[in-house]
């Protein structure tokens, strides 16, 4: 008998089905209600403020033009010398690229057709800020949602001390509840897409030596947002 | 790791007269519990999650082969493999071959208390592997060569000043005693390790069986680097921790950092669906998962004892326990501990006989089923744990001297001229027992039975008006 063949027989005896549960797959949610908090109020305040109770700093922009000179405020703010910033659409927009490239900081982002992993990382962990756009965000828990592609890597928001996200207000949503149905549903859906989704909320940080808050343990130290408000349509 | 928990009394009181572990637990005591119940008030609807997270967790035990299959095929189907292990040995030996298979040198962890359940490093150190502990609380104890003491924070038993020490002696630095300075020395240390790894290990909070995800939640980010870096990532898991889907996982994430350290969510919060893909820069491009068994199934078995899988790993009903505020969580002699190991070591060892001791550590005081956010009722578990190590011969009978002194108090309490009889005289023999007793010695101060005993009292006053 394989370790699979016993294991799930150990476990059919002990819930008393011989063979298959017997049960419909319909019955997996039976007698759950769903718990959703509703929060009125502005998204982006809320989303601001949680971000603010965590120690993330907080800019407001107009629009991607705007974005980008705060973007490169943070960046003289910080003596930042070279940053890793993936190639998220919101970077591309106008305004955001080339103030970095007009910064006086070094770009470490590795070439699109570079497969080297050894390379990205040494590069990324090198670099004093990474740059990302988001997917999504959540205001009752002030959280960064990332969905791994191919122009974003995972290190960008992982390795460097301090990193910045620039977020458009429309995909700040209310809470986890929301995010559920833009997830994947089933493996199908999943193939060939992300493998990867972090919900980042705060700095890296740690109270392992008496309990006492040490931020920057393994990943950043400062966490910046910038939110871009845009006229809503209609 | 050796159990040996039958003894808690001796264990405890050695922890007890452990000066900078008492100094430690004063620093432990009441703040977790306080941000716990913070966070709990600000969430408006916390009993009726609690309730939910019940339900969810009932459900999907009473149907666990079923989502157990499904997750296994969503898995596999997005390119990783699930391996089975019906007990420790055979997880163990699963990590060892595909390392052994993968070439693979060193291997970074994250936190896993499944690691620590089959002892795996030690195995993995016996073939030849570097394996090092980045979770900055388990890199401390890897170090010091100790076991963990809290299911969240490991090292929560040492000082500064001792954590000092340890990184001067084996690490040569600095003598910094201050927590950041630790804190970045050790960052320093680990990086290097992650850049160099070929292998990540970590453990997994959920499992979700319609999208074969894995989720994982951490604060430090050395989650994130071990399954970012590597090219190998197994995750090592009990097959408890599945739920049916997101939506379910939803309302646990809701509970689970709320009431481990009180925040709203952990920093960072990973969903994995399967390995990196092909065009994505990073992250591994193996992905293992191995479900372990390893007497989970037998606690499955066990109406009056199947709520003990309920368990999340909050390690909210540590941070309340007054037993486990003074004892800190060696005493417990095993991976588990608190009230939680006292529920699931007596339950996953092969030898329940060697904890028969953990169940009575405890005051049956109702704290941790208070804060358990999936409202496992411990005290009761606990009890029906005492009764059978006490009556079931399955559980071993209890050791012959204390049966017959049970039997013989049984016999006395159920005759109460036996009973009355037997106080009078200990009452008499109060001055030599005092001094025959170490016992009574030891404790005099409540034990002061000379005085007339509470019949004798009530009774006189009736007794005066009849005469």
């Amino acid at each position: 008998m394989t370790d699979r063949e016993l294991v799930l027989s150990r476990i059919r005896k002990a819930l008393g089905h011989p063979r298959e549960d017997p049960a419909a797959a319909a019955d997996r949610r039976a007698g759950l209600s769903r718990a959703i908090e509703t929060l009125p109020g502005d998204l982006v305040k809320q989303f601001a403020r949680e971000c603010e109770a965590q120690a993330v700093h907080v800019y407001s922009a107009g629009n991607p033009l705007e974005a980008g000179e705060i973007l490169s405020g943070i960046l003289s703010r910080l003596r930042v010398e070279r940053v890793f910033a993936g190639r998220d659409d919101i970077l591309e927009e106008e305004g955001i690229r080339s103030r970095i490239r007009s910064s006086q900081v070094v770009d470490l982002t590795p070439a699109e057709d570079s497969r080297d992993r050894d390379t990205l990382f040494a590069l990324a962990a090198r670099a004093d800020m990474g740059i990302t756009g988001v997917d999504w965000a959540l205001a009752d828990t002030g959280t960064l949602v990332l969905i791994s592609n191919p122009g974003r890597s995972r290190s960008a928001s992982l390795l460097p001390r301090v990193h910045t996200a620039i977020v458009r207000e429309s995909r700040i949503l209310r809470s986890l509840d929301d995010l559920i149905p833009l997830l994947p549903q089933g493996s199908c859906e999943a193939r060939g897409k992300a493998s990867n989704v972090t919900l980042i909320t705060g700095p890296s940080k740690t109270a392992d030596i008496e309990l006492i808050l040490v931020r920057g343990v393994h990943g950043p130290a400062e966490v910046h947002v910038i939110v871009i408000r845009e006229a809503k349509p209609e | 790791m050796k159990p040996l928990c039958q003894l808690f009394g001796e264990t405890s009181r050695r922890a007890l007269e452990d000066p900078h572990l008492q100094v430690a637990l004063r620093g432990l005591d009441g703040r977790l519990r306080v941000q716990r119940d913070n966070a709990f008030e600000e969430l408006p609807n916390g009993e009726e999650l609690r309730d939910e997270a019940r339900a969810i967790r009932e459900h999907t035990l009473a149907h666990l082969d079923r989502y157990l299959v499904e997750f296994e095929e969503n898995f596999t189907s997005l390119g990783g493999v699930v391996h089975w292990a019906g007990d420790a040995a055979a997880a163990r030996g699963i990590i060892q071959e595909i390392a052994r298979v993968g070439k693979v040198k060193r291997i970074v962890k994250g936190k896993s208390m499944v690691s620590e359940e089959i002892g795996l490093n030690k195995a993995l150190e016996a073939q030849g592997l570097e394996v090092v502990e980045t979770d900055l609380g388990e890199f401390i104890i890897q170090v010091a060569g100790e076991p963990p003491s809290h299911l969240v924070a490991p090292a929560v038993h040492k000082t500064r000043a001792g954590i000092t020490e340890l990184f001067n002696d084996a690490l040569g630095a600095p003598r910094m005693e201050d927590p950041e300075a630790l804190t970045l020395f050790a960052r320093k240390i680990l990086q290097e390790k992650f850049l160099q790894a070929d292998m990540g290990i970590t453990g997994a909070n959920f499992t979700v069986a319609r999208t074969g995800g894995v989720v994982l939640l951490e604060n430090e980010g050395n989650i994130r680097l071990s399954t970012t870096i590597p090219r190998i990532h197994v995750a090592v898991t009990g097959i408890e921790k599945v739920v049916p889907t997101w939506s379910e996982l939803a309302v646990l994430l809701k509970l689970l950092p709320r009431s481990a350290t009180g925040q709203k969510l952990s920093s960072y919060v990973s969903i994995f669906l399967g390995p990196g893909r092909q065009e994505e820069p990073d992250g591994a491009e193996e992905f293992h998962l191995v479900l372990l068994d390893n007497g989970r199934s037998r606690i499955l078995k066990d109406p009056a004892l199947r709520e003990s899988l309920r368990c999340i790993r909050c390690g909210a009903c540590l941070n309340t326990c007054p037993v486990y505020l003074k004892a800190g969580g060696h005493a417990w002699g095993w991976v588990y501990s608190g009230p939680i190991g006292s529920v699931l070591t007596p339950q996953l060892l092969e030898d329940r006989r060697s904890a028969s001791g953990l169940p009575f550590a405890s005051t049956l005081c109702g704290a941790c089923f208070g804060v358990c956010p999936v409202r496992m009722d411990i005290p009761r578990i606990l009890t029906e744990l005492r009764r059978r190590f006490a009556q079931d011969p399955a559980w071993g009978p209890a050791p012959k001297r204390e049966r017959g002194l049970f039997g013989l108090a049984g016999f006395t309490m159920g005759h109460h001229h036996l009973f009355n009889g037997a106080g009078e005289a200990a009452r008499r023999l109060m001055p030599v027992l005092r001094r025959v007793l170490p016992l009574m010695r030891q404790r005099s101060g409540v034990s002061d039975l000379s005085a007339p005993s509470f019949r004798t009292i009530m009774r006189k006053p009736r007794d005066e008006k009849n005469d």
